[in-house]
Order: C-alpha cells, then structure tokens, then sequence
C-alpha cells in the first residue's frame, strides 16, 4: 500500500513542477498530447470491454460545445472552468447513457460503425445549428489565472489524465476486469455463467463517454474556440484509436505511452517533413497494430526486457552460444 | 413535383456507385473496404487532371476507370491478401489505415486545394427544368454498369463463383472455382467502380483529399439499408434516398435529409444488421 502512495505523490511532484522546466512550445505540445491520451485511455476501457468505438468524437465534441455555450460571454475564473468542465463530462456521461441501450444490441463492426454514424449526425448538426454558432463555430476566452496560462491549463490536464489512468488501473482489479475478460475469451460460456455483456459494457461506455467528455470540456479552453469540423472531426475518433492500438490497450499505461510517442514522431518529424501528409503515420500504425502487433507495442517492451534479463542472468551464470538462440 | 424527383434520381445514382465497390468487395470477401472512399477520391483526381489537359470528360472518366483498376493490382497485394479471414472489425480498422495513407499521399502531391473538374457538356431540360447533361450521364451510367453487374452476378460462371465465395470459401475451390481469382477480379472491378463515381462526383461537388469521408459515408449508407450484396436493393435504396433528401429539402432545410440517412443507417445496424434487403445475415 505503501509504495501506491509514494509513488502516486512522485507524480504529482514531478507534474507540478514539469511546467517550470520546459519551454512554452514544449508545454503546448505535452498539454495536447495529454488531452490525446486521456480519451485514448477512455477509449481503451471502453475496447478492454469488447467495443471498439469509431466515434468518440462526438462525446469530445459534446463536451467541448457543452463548455463553450457555458462560458461564451466571458473568461472564465479557474473554479468556474474546473466546474464547467465537470458539467461537461457528465453531459457527455448522458449521452453515453441514451446511446448504451440501442448501440450495445449489437457488437464488434456493427457497434464500431453506428457511434461513426452518431458522430457524425453531431457534427453534420452542430455545422447548421445557429445558436451554437453553425459553421463559423464560437470563440471562448481562455482560463483566467495569477498563474501563466499554460501551468494552470497544464495542472487541469495533468489531473484529468491522472484521473483517467487511475481509473483504468482501478478497474483491473474488479469484477469488472473478470467478466470483461471471460466475454473477451469466450462470450458464449460468459453468458452461460450469468455474466451480462450489455451490462459491463454499458458501465466501460459511461466511463469512456465521462472522461472523453471531461477532455472536449478542457480542450475548448485550450483551443478558445469551438467549431464543428474541430470538435466533433474524425481526428479524435481515429487518433485516440491510433494510440491506444500503438501502445497497447490491454495495458492501463499503453494508450498514454502511444500518445506521446506517436505525437512525437508526428511533431517532430513528420509534420516538419510532410505537412498535412502526415496522416500517413496513423495510417501506417493502423495497418501494421492490426497486422503484427493487436496488443500494441507495450508487450513486446515487455518481452524484451524479461528476454534482456534472461539473457544478462544466463551470462553471469553460463556462458553457451547454443542456448541463447531459444 | 416532377423537378425533386428527378434531381433526386441524379443525385442517387452517385450514391449507389459509391456503394456498388463496397458492396461487391463486402459481400464476396467479407471486407468491408472503408479506403473505398478515398479510391473514389483519387478517381476524382486522375479524372481531374486528364480532364484539364485533354478537354474531355470522356477520357477524365476513362483515365480514372483504368487508372483506379491499375492501382488496384499492386493494391490488392497490399490490402486484400494481408486481411482475408480476419474480423470484420479489423478489416474495417486496416482499411481505414489504407485510406488515411492515400489522404496523406494525395495531401502532399496535390494539396489540400478544393478542386472541381469544369465540363460545358450542355444540359437537358425537362417540363421546363433544365438538368445539367453530366448529372443525366451520370444516371445513365449508374443503370448501364448496374445492369452489367447484376448479370454477372446472377447470369455467369464467374457470378455463381463469386456467390458461392461469399456464402463458403472452402466449398466452392471444391468446386472448382479458382477462389484467388475471384477475389482478385472482384477487387479490381470494385476500384474501378470507385473511378466512375470519383468522375461523376467530381464533376459536382469539388473535392479535397478528406472530402473521402463524404463518398465513404454515403456508401456506407446505401449498402447497409440495402443489405450487404444486394445489386436491386442498392438501387432501391440509393435512388430512394436521393429522391427522399431532394423531397425533404424542398419543404425543410436541405441537411435535414442528410441528418435522416444518417439516422436510418445507426437504425438498421443496431436493429436490422442484415439490412432491408439483405437475403442472409450479413458477414459479421
């Protein structure tokens, strides 16, 4: 129990003191990519579940408008955003709730398709609705804080994401986590024993929507505007996928360690090199996670080091060519 | 009332050679090809740009048929081969990365510039209307290529072939049939489909490398309401469609029809997957 804690204060210490060791440009990118991986972790709870979702935009982007109409006459103070925010996830947690009991009759393709269609009815409705600003969309003022903008959006985000990963980790050693993976294996001896697919799945999809929510919430604030073809585009339907695929979804870490190295290569190196032709990148993970690695990168990082430790444990004892080949 | 009506005709034929490649591909392969949308796409392009150079709309749509059926040599080693027998869901996540790739190579060839083909083909007037000659040609089209498809299905080896694929694989190579073969054909004759449509749209809604999603969507609509594999049911439910959002725009604004077909396509995954049409249970 002990260590939990220490190691949870270790992270909070070194996110509370991160912003004032990077430069601006570097605490931009790391407050997106934390945005990123909050849903990419939301939307991994929801695929440990056994629904892969095509269409978490429209609860980032029902968020995100939720915030801008609150607090489109003004800045907001750093209490009333951190409230909004919360308003935010929960109405996004009611549409998870309205969408559980038609879209989880069915599963797999069936499921993955209908939330691309429900994303897609927001966005094609948010781009003609008037009071929400219609297609020129709504500018919202950012958080007012004594602090630097960005330390204070840092802090929100941080904790958000903190939330999300604690969460997700949380959820490994419930109930939840069994009879996710009893469906997972086998759904018709799952069901046999009296365990409920609509059931889990509708708790992993209330939490996804929530946290997604929570992150499209934040990111208005970020952005300071709010527009149709941002908010509710297929970028936060795809990418979050992209991460969690890359860095292992089965893993409560994996979705965050895609997020930031995917964004990184993207960033850095890509983006410099191709413009809006980086889109290539996701699309080459994608092929190459549902090809060669369904369970993302993490386990093979997991297997290395156990086959590195092996072999530096083989070394000190033995030393024969023949059986480090096994 | 006429006018809707036939607007609504022209406007459903695109729609139902948006989803005449998908459905073939689905049907026969259990692939539902989501780069399908980005296919058309770049059928739009080549048709584009032979379109400026030679003046003729009639080699744009050729260039872009052969273009597409071309590409899709090399194409079906990269996208059907890697996938076959896997869930449908993976297909649909490996195709999307196959679409994104071709977003991010038509983004840095051509831009992300709105382009729209220019034609001057006349137009054709009915009961006082008059309806552009590309958007007619485009119908006629639509009926030709469906006519030919249907009677290769149902009227041909290669039809029984293709059935008995989509039904049970190991029973028809018993049979005979050289399955590989099929899949093949069927992948190209549905890029090339992507190339009539990429033309036909592109004559009228200027397109951009992400407008995929538009073709993508629409196809996803038709061939869902339809059932997966049904050639009349596409038909049925394309020019319905067409002719329910043009009637549904003359009374209420135009994206309400939109708002509805997007409706009716979560409605009948969730509560009719095999489709209104559909003979079997679709592939799942």
């Amino acid at each position: 129990m002990r260590w939990r804690l220490l190691s949870l204060i270790t992270v909070l210490a070194a996110g509370a003191v991160a912003p004032f060791l990077v430069t601006d440009s570097i605490l931009r990118f790391a407050i997106n990519t934390l945005v990123m991986a909050t849903i990419a972790v939301s939307w991994s709870i929801l695929a440990r579940a056994g629904q892969e979702s095509l269409g978490h935009a429209a609860f980032f982007g029902l968020g995100a408008y939720v915030a801008a109409l609150l607090t489109a006459d003004g800045g907001a103070s750093i209490g009333l955003a951190i409230g909004v925010i919360v308003v935010g996830g929960v109405v996004a947690l009611g549409l998870a709730l309205v969408l559980s009991t038609p879209l989880l009759r069915v599963q797999g393709a069936y499921f993955a398709l209908a939330m691309l269609a429900v994303a897609e009815i927001f966005h094609r409705v948010a781009l003609r609705l008037e009071f929400i600003g219609g297609q020129a969309g709504l500018l919202v003022a950012g958080i007012d804080s004594p602090l630097p903008t960005y330390h204070i959006e840092f802090y929100i985000i941080f904790f958000v994401t903190l939330l999300a990963v604690i969460i997700s980790w949380r959820l490994k050693n419930t109930t939840f986590e069994l009879a996710t993976a009893a469906l997972r294996d086998n759904i018709t001896t799952a069901t046999a024993v009296g365990i409920s697919r609509v059931k889990y799945q509708r708790y992993a999809l209330l939490i996804s929507g929530f946290l997604t929510g929570l992150s499209g919430a934040f990111f208005v604030y970020l952005n300071q505007y709010a527009q149709p073809n941002i908010m509710f585009g297929i970028e936060f339907s795809l990418d979050p996928l992209v991460f969690a695929l890359f860095g292992g979804f089965y893993s409560v870490v994996g979705p965050v360690i895609g997020a930031v190295l995917v964004r990184a290569l993207d960033f850095y190196v890509f983006s410099p090199l191709l413009g809006s032709g980086s889109i290539m990148l996701y699309g080459g993970i994608l092929i190459v996670a549902v090809l060669y690695f369904p369970r993302g990168i993490t386990p093979l990082i997991d297997r290395g080091v156990a086959r590195l430790r092996t072999r530096l444990e083989e070394r000190g004892e033995r030393h024969s060519p023949e059986e480090e080949q096994t | 009332m006429l006018t809707p009506i036939i607007d609504g005709l022209l406007f459903g034929s695109l729609y139902v050679l948006f989803g005449l490649g998908l459905t073939l591909l689905w049907s026969t392969t259990g692939i539902a090809n989501v780069a399908h949308g980005w296919f058309v796409i770049a059928g739009s392009y080549i048709a584009y740009f032979v379109t400026a150079e030679t003046g003729s709309l009639t080699a744009g749509l050729l260039a872009a048929v052969l273009g597409l059926a071309i590409l899709a040599v090399p194409g079906y080693v990269a996208v059907i081969k890697p996938i076959r027998g896997k869930s449908l869901l993976n297909t649909i996540l490996y195709t999307f990365g196959v679409g994104l790739i071709i977003e991010g190579a038509l983004a840095t060839a051509f831009t992300t510039d709105y382009r729209l083909i220019q034609s001057d083909v006349g137009s054709l007037s009915f009961g006082g209307d008059a309806f552009s000659g590309v958007r007619i040609a485009g119908f006629v089209a639509m009926a030709v290529i469906l006519t030919l498809v249907w009677l290769l299905v149902h009227r041909t080896e290669f039809g029984i072939a293709m059935r008995g694929v989509s039904v049970n694989q190991d029973a028809t190579m018993l049979m005979g049939a050289n399955t590989d073969r099929v899949y093949f054909i069927v992948f190209i004759l549905s890029a090339a489909s992507a190339g009539v449509a990429g033309m036909f749209l592109g004559v009228t809604n200027s397109f951009y490398p992400h407008y995929a999603l538009f073709p993508l969507i629409n196809a996803f609509i038709v061939v869902v309401l339809a059932g997966v594999g049904s050639i009349p049911g596409l038909v049925i439910a394309g020019l319905g469609l067409g002719i329910v959002q043009s009637l549904t725009s003359s009374l209420l604004p135009v994206w309400t029809g939109e708002i509805i077909s997007l409706f009716l396509l979560v409605s009948v995954l969730v509560f009719k997957p095999e489709g209104l049409f559909g003979e079997q249970e679709a592939l799942r």
